[in-house]
């Protein structure tokens, strides 16, 4: 406890330096801004600074990363209830209340309590993630290949079972990922795999362009043959200090939205999204009014909010104690930290205290700065909201072109980034979803060695994979979840439903 | 082409065991879903209906424009080749011709001020220096 405290006051001390500071502002403004705007969300805007990150230091880097990440959840709730059109993943049960509020002329008190909720919740998290990161570090020390590759098929297997669409597509999505992340030189071998020749892809496709191109081209050019655009509630934004009677409404949803975010952000391939939706069942469920949800209730704003922010900040956890990104956007950072040299993991405390306790205070930080950005500066975010989408898009693609280019100084990346680009746009209209294949490709090389490295120790046996206790359980869980996952599937093939061909 | 990698045993898997395996799944689940789709029988959604009251020649466009900006980006530089795109990817978005050229001006300055000067990225200069 006072050793946390004591690193608590060291990482305070790296954190308030002046650059660092700054990047903590410029992520958490930045977070916002791509939280406010539908059409880029934080892999994207994470994927575009990436390469612009290598100018400055790895603890100034990250810090500022972060702060798009858990900035991103603070920003996405101001589109949801404004507009009605999600800024994040994260914020879309937002709007079944959020946007009804908003027309009943509560817009203030929605966005209050979202931003207070979120400080809150968001603060707590990290309070966790202080707390657990270091004992837990200690314990991955004794992980073995079989223990992160069971780690690995669990994340894998949860981000696919959370899926919006096909499950069978999204597994479809992780294999390809897992192969496309294995492209360049055989870490055990050094013999050149899936190159074709290609110098530049020895050493692999990296992230920033496969995930810019799914996530920010993509994304763009859905947007530009959409016809329609969110229209902006025309409603005087009062209020936004939530009344009393709105604090007791919602400070138990605020609560339970807290403890639910916590726990799911830990788990592998959990995250702001799954909790979200989570918390917002759970408070329909124990309300007494379950009714009123729907219709601008708002405890149905202060749970999601409250939840994606604490497990947006516990989500650091299995990122920086095991080094097994959780979701899309902690794999585009785990690729941050890899860049600046640095392996996220059990030795990540020991050897770079410095980054590891900068990051974390520099969150108690960001939080503070985002409340303070969410709450007088809401009409400025209303503003932003207004910037014409054909100005918008056309400066997103800009940045992602100046972002891949600026990676290694090489036309070639760019290639690789629109053709991911076009992929993404293909996907999204198939209805195939980018999640599963960007962490399967993040945690591809681990997934491949981890794996070999098992067999050649149990000498091709799968048995070690069920007798050592941790990953015996977490691979019995994989596999629940992907018989849960594909069940119903099968099922439907052999009563021969009738389903849409592109809605399987 | 995972066989060429060598897919070893599993005992000694090979370079290319988890291409191998992780291809093997990838076939057999799209054969799973061109059986299910075939047993859905067509009540089904047609491929031009994914595109259909959509303005998507705008997003075939944008696709052109960007590959021809990879295309001439280190042969006319990044100032010259970025402002043509701006310009032409104002105009899809049906911006006023001349807001776009001012428009696109700007932008191109400012990104060459703020990425260049700095964070010092080093933009191609291109056949004309600049």
């Amino acid at each position: 406890m006072l050793d946390t405290l004591n690193s608590l006051i060291y990482g305070f001390s790296i954190a308030i330096q002046p650059d660092n500071l700054l990047f903590c502002f410029l992520g958490a403004l930045l977070g916002t801004l791509v939280g406010v705007l539908p059409g880029i969300g934080p892999v994207g805007a994470i994927s575009i600074l990436l390469p612009i990150s290598f100018k400055v230091s790895s603890t100034g880097a990250i810090i500022m990363l972060a702060g798009i990440y858990y900035g991103a959840q603070y920003g996405g709730s101001t589109t949801s209830i404004l507009v009605n059109v999600p800024g994040e993943a994260s914020s879309v049960v937002t709007c079944l209340d959020g946007y009804q509020m908003a027309l009943l002329g509560r817009a203030g008190p929605a966005l209050g309590i979202a931003a207070f909720g979120s400080f809150i919740a968001g603060t707590i998290g990290i309070v966790a993630l202080m707390f657990f990161a270091s004992p837990l570090s200690h314990f991955a020390l004794q992980f073995g290949p079989h223990e992160y590759f069971a780690l690995i098929v669990l994340g894998l297997t949860f981000v696919t079972y959370l899926s919006h669409g096909s499950k069978l597509m999204a597994i479809m999505m992780a294999c390809f990922g897992l192969i496309l992340g294995n492209i360049g030189l055989d870490p055990i071998t050094t013999s050149p795999r899936l190159t074709f020749g290609i110098l530049e892809l020895f050493d692999g496709i990296g992230i920033a362009p496969v995930a810019m191109g799914l996530f920010g081209i993509g994304e763009v050019l859905v947007n530009f043959e959409s016809t329609v655009s969110g229209e902006i509630v025309k409603t005087k934004i009062k209020n936004l200090f939530p009344s009393k009677l709105d604090w007791i409404k919602s400070k138990w949803a605020l609560l339970r939205g807290t403890v639910i975010g916590l726990f799911l952000g830990i788990i592998p391939g959990g995250g702001p999204v799954l909790s979200s939706f989570m918390s917002y069942a759970v408070e329909k469920r124990v309300s007494k009014e379950p009714e009123k949800f729907g219709k601008g209730a708002i405890e149905g704003v202060a749970s999601p909010e409250s939840a994606n922010n604490s497990a947006a900040s516990t989500s650091f956890i299995p990122l920086l104690t095991l080094g097994i990104p959780p979701n899309p956007s902690l794999a585009v950072l785990f690729g941050a930290f890899l860049i600046h040299g640095i392996t996220p993991g059990p030795l990540l405390i020991q050897k770079h205290p410095d980054l590891f306790w900068g990051v974390i205070s520099s969150m108690y930080i960001g939080n503070v700065m985002l409340l303070v950005l969410n709450l007088p500066l809401i009409p400025m975010w209303v503003q932003v909201l207004k910037i014409p989408e054909k100005i918008l898009y056309p400066l997103i693609l800009l940045f992602c072109l100046i972002g891949a280019y600026s990676i290694n100084n090489d036309i070639f990346d760019v290639f690789v980034m629109i053709i991911f680009g076009v992929v993404g746009y293909l996907f999204r209209k198939f209805e195939y979803e980018g999640a599963p294949l960007v962490l399967a490709f993040v945690l591809g090389p681990m997934f491949d060695l981890n794996l070999r490295q098992a067999l050649l120790i149990s000498d091709g046996s799968f048995v070690p994979f069920f007798t050592r206790p941790i990953s015996a359980v977490t691979l019995i869980m994989a596999i629940i979840l992907l018989i849960i996952s594909i069940f119903p599937t099968f099922l439907g093939m052999i009563k021969g439903r009738k389903t849409d061909v592109f809605r399987r | 082409m995972a066989d060429q990698l060598g897919v070893g045993t599993f005992s000694s898997p090979g370079s290319g065991f988890l291409f191998f395996w992780a291809s093997l799944i990838l076939g057999s689940l799209s054969i799973v879903l061109i059986i299910k789709n075939i047993l859905a029988k067509r009540e089904a959604k047609m491929l031009r209906d994914l595109w259909k009251g959509l303005k998507w020649s705008n997003a075939v466009l944008a696709i052109i424009t960007l590959f021809l900006y990879a295309l001439i980006l280190t042969k006319l530089g990044f100032i010259l080749a970025t402002f043509v795109l701006m310009v032409f990817l104002f105009g899809i978005g049906k911006l006023k011709y001349w807001v776009a050229v001012v428009s696109s001006f700007v932008i191109v300055m400012l990104s060459y001020i703020i990425f260049h000067f700095f964070l010092q990225i080093q933009f191609p200069r291109g056949i004309f220096g600049w």
